[in-house]
């Protein structure tokens, strides 16, 4: 059901953006105050359409209360931003920060990635729209719906470093960090579980530049390990505009509390410090089972051949980010 | 045939629109909101609608509402990822 008149919106947050008939529209969920602790913001949106009324009964406007949102409800600006390779420990850092009440995270909701890739569907979009859209949904998803709310976190999806210079015009001030891990762990977990953009389906190709014409029984590894070298490669070079962090897996838990936090300028009392360690304890996706540190078991499973497509594509890569994570923390 | 097919159309069309009007309704009223909001039992939750819709006059089916309702969730679930 599609409403024009600005509807009140305080406990709303928009989970989707459509195209409807051209023009742009917002579907709205409704989240009350409830906390955003779930590992994926999504999952938090699927037990709210769980509730039939929360189902049935959704705002779904244009996109002018969307732009108005910042100015009629209180709202956080952005502290800090989440970029990795991925299965490198940045759910644990997410769910580290969201243990704290007063933090706002925004795990990878799927609607920023909706708009990163907004130009891809439709080539008319311009950038200039993506980064007002971002800004504006960002803003909205970051609403002060609590007393003690302070702190706005995003975590994108891995990919989303290649987009961070049109991030950056949306939050040219808000700090970030850039996560990774020894190339043969990630591609081991990837190999397991791929996630779509590790596979080599159209849209991603498209997005991620990746040139590629590969066959044969090593052709999806070899593939990760080339979007794994691309992503860590954007990373490098946008060290040179300020703001960035690196963080190694390896260096998980504390280096939360020995480097992020005071990049990202926040500190936190005793209490919640303690809260963000019990989280560290647990499996950041499946927070139900204590953490296992897994990176021997990897090791252990990765064949030769994984071995040398790793050390061919991604080494290089992985091994500039150690030194420009050595001479960060040395300036 | 084809006047009863045209009946059959117009009050699904009705129902529609009744349905639609309802909603709107019901999300400028946070108290109502919160009524179905407390109910939280799918059939339950239907049964709720279709009654207090019918106290304010706006006439739709059960059938009506699951149709809705599962359109909802789909356009959820099926957002493109």
């Amino acid at each position: 059901m599609t409403v024009n008149r600005a509807p009140d919106l305080t406990g709303w947050v928009p989970i989707r953006l459509y195209w409807h008939e051209d023009q742009l529209w917002v579907d709205w969920g409704y989240v009350g105050s409830r906390p955003f602790t779930a590992p994926f913001f999504d999952q938090e949106i699927d037990a709210c359409v769980a509730n039939p009324a929360n189902a049935l009964f959704r705002h779904q406007t244009s996109i002018e209360p969307l732009s108005a949102m910042r100015s009629e409800l209180p709202c956080c600006a952005p502290t800090g931003f989440v970029f990795h390779l991925s299965r490198c420990g940045s759910t644990l850092v997410s769910q580290m920060l969201a243990a704290v009440p007063e933090n706002i995270v925004l795990s990878e909701p799927s609607i920023i990635d909706w708009i990163l890739r907004a130009h891809v569907e439709r080539p008319n979009v311009t950038d200039q729209q993506r980064v007002a859209w971002l800004r504006d949904v960002i803003y909205a998803l970051g609403q002060k719906r609590s007393a003690v709310a302070r702190h706005c976190f995003v975590k994108f999806y891995a990919w989303h470093i290649l987009a961070l210079p049109l991030i950056k015009q949306a939050f040219p001030d808000v700090p970030w960090v850039f996560m990774y891990r020894d190339p043969v762990e990630v591609i081991v977990s990837q190999r397991r579980h791929p996630a779509a953009q590790m596979i080599p389906v159209s849209s991603y190709v498209r997005l991620l530049g990746v040139d590629w014409t590969g066959n044969g029984p090593l052709a999806q590894d070899e593939y990760c390990a080339r979007v794994l070298a691309r992503l860590g490669q954007a990373a490098v070079d946008q060290l040179g505009c300020g703001q960035g962090l690196l963080l190694n897996y390896n260096q998980l838990p504390s280096a939360v509390f020995s480097a992020l936090l005071g990049h990202f300028k926040v500190g936190y009392s005793t209490t919640n410090s303690e809260k963000m360690r019990a989280a560290s304890g647990f499996n950041a996706k499946d927070p139900k089972v204590p953490f296992a540190q897994d990176s021997t078991e990897k090791q252990e499973q990765a064949t030769d051949e994984l071995r040398q497509i790793a050390r061919q594509w991604v080494s290089p890569v992985y091994e500039r980010l150690e030194v420009e994570r050595e001479r960060i923390l040395t300036r | 045939v084809n006047r009863s097919w045209a009946k059959a159309a117009n009050e699904s069309d009705c129902c529609a629109e009744a349905l639609d009007r309802f909603r709107q309704l019901v999300l400028g009223d946070p108290g109502l909101l919160n009524v179905f909001r407390n109910t939280s039992e799918t059939a339950a939750f239907i049964e709720l609608v279709v009654a207090l819709g019918r106290e304010r006059g706006y006439m739709f089916t059960a059938q009506e509402v699951e149709n809705e309702l599962r359109r909802s969730r789909r356009l959820w679930i099926e957002r493109p990822l």
